[in-house]
């Protein structure tokens, strides 16, 4: 094994080695790059190491699947915290802060609000019920065959979702960073997680967590270190530095648009610390906050983490390390944020990357002294590494969760019937595993180029929607049993997945044409509009599906405006001005204004190609049904709905008398490991 | 095993402590970021309210719920004899 483990860690260096020649474009100039590729040689390096020292400890089942229980409360604590530190929430939301200010914090305490929900509710009873799996929690006092396959369907779809929208976005962020082949990318990031998942097993993937997530929070606190020091660690001589930044202000007027033009430069700063200049759909954000609140205690890599730990004081005692560390995480990225936004000033951040993913590493590169220093590039290597080894780490557990389902409840517990040697079973496992990784590396290639944001929307979404209901009631219902079971996980799911397909996520070709040819063509003038006054909607239904008229916002009255050019009569201009300018200063803005006119100019071409005959969506509707971009709001309720009206319909005595047994087990765990006796 | 007395009254404990824990991690979670308009009106460490809440203040408390919860629990486990060695 040893050797195949040295091939795996030789392919993957030659890989990332490869990935340098290829190399286009990114945040890391050409000549600092083997900088960062010497960062990322040394983390690949200690990782593997550990992966080597834990494939030589991963015998049982017990050992592949929960690191034979030997983590300690503490370990398990950073381990969750870089299970859920994904690269979103260490690039995105320092990002969404640096362009957004307060909205950008939604996203923060938003996820971590979650946590709460996990620890109190779900997370000490499965640590004391379940062994392995969500399957064995739900198969305890239920018919264990069908509710294990039905579970072990869910938490495929989930992982396979969250897992293509880890795998785009890491190949997409990598290659930002350090201008590798998004193809390129993908397998690296694959071939690396699947060394540590196949031969680590739990073990190796948890110690990758713990690594990662300590490297984070250093990166995080160094650079916090460097923002905040100039202002003697004052907090509020630090912020009205950022409000009083005249970048952070032309953001804010810049967001406002018209409204900003009576606003004085103070009150466009304050602004920035007020909601609003994100997120705009009250109903849609409370949607949203529904999916991930609840969805979280349903996500089954989440869940697979408690079976780690040797007691429920421990469990407990990680719920508070991790949340500790979390929280902890994100007031840094309130510095980092906020920092970005008034030292690298979000135009530039926008510029790079219009999600705002590269605030971190911008600020990091400027701390260090900026493009051209030596520095500045060490800095940003060390991030974008601690980025690379965010995604993989992630991409991993999520992979062990899938793989999980798969090999310990459909081929061990479903098709031999719970009659597996334990080195079947971890032969089962790494199988799985390699299974799943090569899905997850195939999928990530062909969704190239694709909007994955509603994926992670539905991943969350149908974990609330399927996972929680079933495992919630089947812990706290005396009457829930494996119809409800099945009836909730089913209709959770379907109804989630249905309402997306039918949702603003989806691209609608009439609306990309619309908007490209806006681009193209420009706009007309328009006349002076009066203002008018909100209109009540037909009731809330409408605010959801678009059957009836939705309610509509007062508008301001609108003063005649002159047409706008579209970037078809700009490049004409744009032109004639180069040949007509004489100076060389003059020439370059111009020439690099004509490039950002092209290149849009040039994307709204290739949309009007790309969809061009088509009117309708992928199901066939020329505008969404369902005007929330997150179902959570409908199909939360409905799978809890059919748990319910499952059970009372299926009636199972066993499940009942059960009741009494699964109650004094979630309470106590007595007897955790030995769960499957029954 | 059958359900004692002891573990009936473990038991509501339990659910009476998440309870609560669970209204306070509520009212420091929605009303906060409903009214941050208003709260940023008070002032708290020199930061308008509101913002302070989100960006710091729900976080830490929603730290000290749960530490509060590990630590009710704990002894809760002790003083019903269903702590784990």
């Amino acid at each position: 094994m040893t050797k195949t483990l040295n091939k795996f860690a030789l392919s993957a260096a030659a890989l990332l080695a490869s990935g340098s020649a290829l190399a286009a474009t990114g945040a890391v100039a050409d000549e600092f790059k083997w900088m960062t590729f010497a960062v990322f040689g040394v983390i690949i390096a200690i990782t593997m190491g550990i992966t080597y020292w834990a494939a030589k400890h991963t015998h049982t089942t017990s050992e592949f699947y929960a690191a034979g229980r030997s983590v300690s409360g503490v370990q398990n604590g950073w381990a969750i915290a870089g299970d859920y530190l994904s690269a979103a929430s260490f690039l995105g939301i320092a990002g969404l802060i640096s362009l957004y200010g307060y909205d950008g914090f939604m996203y923060s305490v938003g996820w971590l609000v979650a946590y709460i929900t996990v620890l109190l509710v779900i997370a000490e009873p499965c640590r004391n019920i379940g062994k392995f799996t969500m399957g064995d929690i739900l198969a305890f006092r239920n018919e264990p065959k069908k509710v294990k396959t039905v579970a072990a369907l869910s938490t495929i779809t989930v992982s396979t979702f969250y897992l293509t929208a880890q795998m785009v976005g890491g190949g997409v962020l990598i290659k930002t960073l350090i201008g590798i082949d998004y193809e390129i990318s993908v397998i690296g990031v694959g071939i690396l997680m699947l060394a540590y998942v196949v031969f680590g097993g739990m073990k190796a993937t948890t110690w990758v967590q713990i690594i990662k997530a300590s490297l984070l929070v250093t990166a995080s606190i160094l650079l916090v270190m460097f923002v905040w020091m100039p202002y003697g660690f004052s907090l509020p001589d630090y912020l009205s530095a950022v409000v009083g930044d005249s970048k952070v202000q032309a953001q804010v007027a810049k967001l406002l648009g018209d409204k900003a033009t009576t606003m004085t430069a103070a009150e466009l700063g304050q602004r920035f610390l007020e909601p609003g200049l994100f997120l705009k759909s009250p109903i849609d954000q409370i949607s949203l906050g529904m999916a991930l609140v609840l969805g979280t205690a349903g996500m089954p890599h989440i869940l697979m983490r408690f079976f780690t730990v040797p007691t429920a004081q421990a469990a407990r005692l990680s719920v508070i390390w991790a949340m500790a560390i979390i929280g902890g995480f994100y007031v840094l990225t309130l510095f980092l944020g906020t920092g970005a936004a008034m030292l690298v000033g979000p135009a530039k951040i926008a510029s790079i990357d219009p999600g705002g993913n590269m605030a971190g590493p911008l600020l990091a590169q400027y701390l260090g002294g900026g493009a051209d220093s030596m520095l500045g590039n060490f800095f940003l290597a060390f991030v974008a590494a601690v980025a690379f080894a965010t995604i993989v780490a992630v991409v991993a557990g999520l992979v062990l969760a899938a793989a999980s389902a798969m090999a310990h409840d459909i081929y061990v517990g479903v098709i031999r019937g719970d009659h597996a040697t334990p080195q079947e079973q971890v032969v089962a496992a790494r199988v799985a595993s390699v299974i799943v990784g090569i899905m997850a590396i195939t999928v990530g290639i062909m969704a190239k180029g694709q909007n994955v944001a509603h994926l992670v929307a539905l991943a969350f979404a149908v974990a609330a929607s399927s996972n929680l209901p079933a495992v919630f009631l089947t812990l706290y219902w005396k009457k829930c049993n494996t119809g409800g079971i099945i009836a909730g996980m089913l209709v959770g799911a379907i109804t989630a997945i249905a309402l997306v397909m039918v949702s603003p996520n989806m691209t609608y070709p009439q609306a990309v044409i619309k908007a490209a040819k806006k681009v193209i063509e420009g706009e007309p003038a328009s006349e002076a509009k009066p203002a008018v006054e909100a209109k009540p909607g037909e009731g809330f239904a409408c605010e959801l599906f678009a059957v009836c008229k939705k309610a509509e916002p007062a508008k301001h009255a609108e003063l005649a405006k002159p047409a706008k050019p579209g970037t078809r009569e700009k490049l004409v201009t744009l032109q004639a001005k180069l040949d007509a300018a004489t100076d060389e200063a003059e020439k370059k803005t111009i020439q690099g204004d004509l490039e950002k006119v092209k290149k849009a100019h040039d994307k709204a071409e290739g949309d009007l190609k790309k969809f061009e005959g088509q009117t309708t969506s992928m199901v066939g509707l020329e505008k969404p049904f369902f005007l929330l971009k997150n179902p959570g709001l409908i199909s939360i309720p409905l799978g809890f709905l059919a748990v319910i009206i499952g059970s009372l319909l299926y009636r199972d005595q066993r499940a009942e008398d059960m009741w009494d047994e699964l109650y004094v087990r979630q309470n106590t765990g007595i007897h955790a490991e030995a769960a499957s006796a029954h | 095993m059958p359900l004692s007395k002891k573990h009936q009254e473990y038991w509501n404990k339990n659910l009476r402590m998440t309870a609560v824990l669970l209204l306070v991690w509520f009212l420091a979670t929605f009303p906060v970021i409903w009214f941050v308009r208003d709260l940023n009106s008070l002032s708290f460490l020199g930061f308008p309210l509101g913002f302070y809440m989100a960006a710091q203040g729900s976080l830490i408390v929603y730290v000290a719920v749960v530490w509060f919860y590990a630590r009710y629990m704990n002894k809760l486990d002790k003083n019903h004899g269903v702590a784990e060695e």
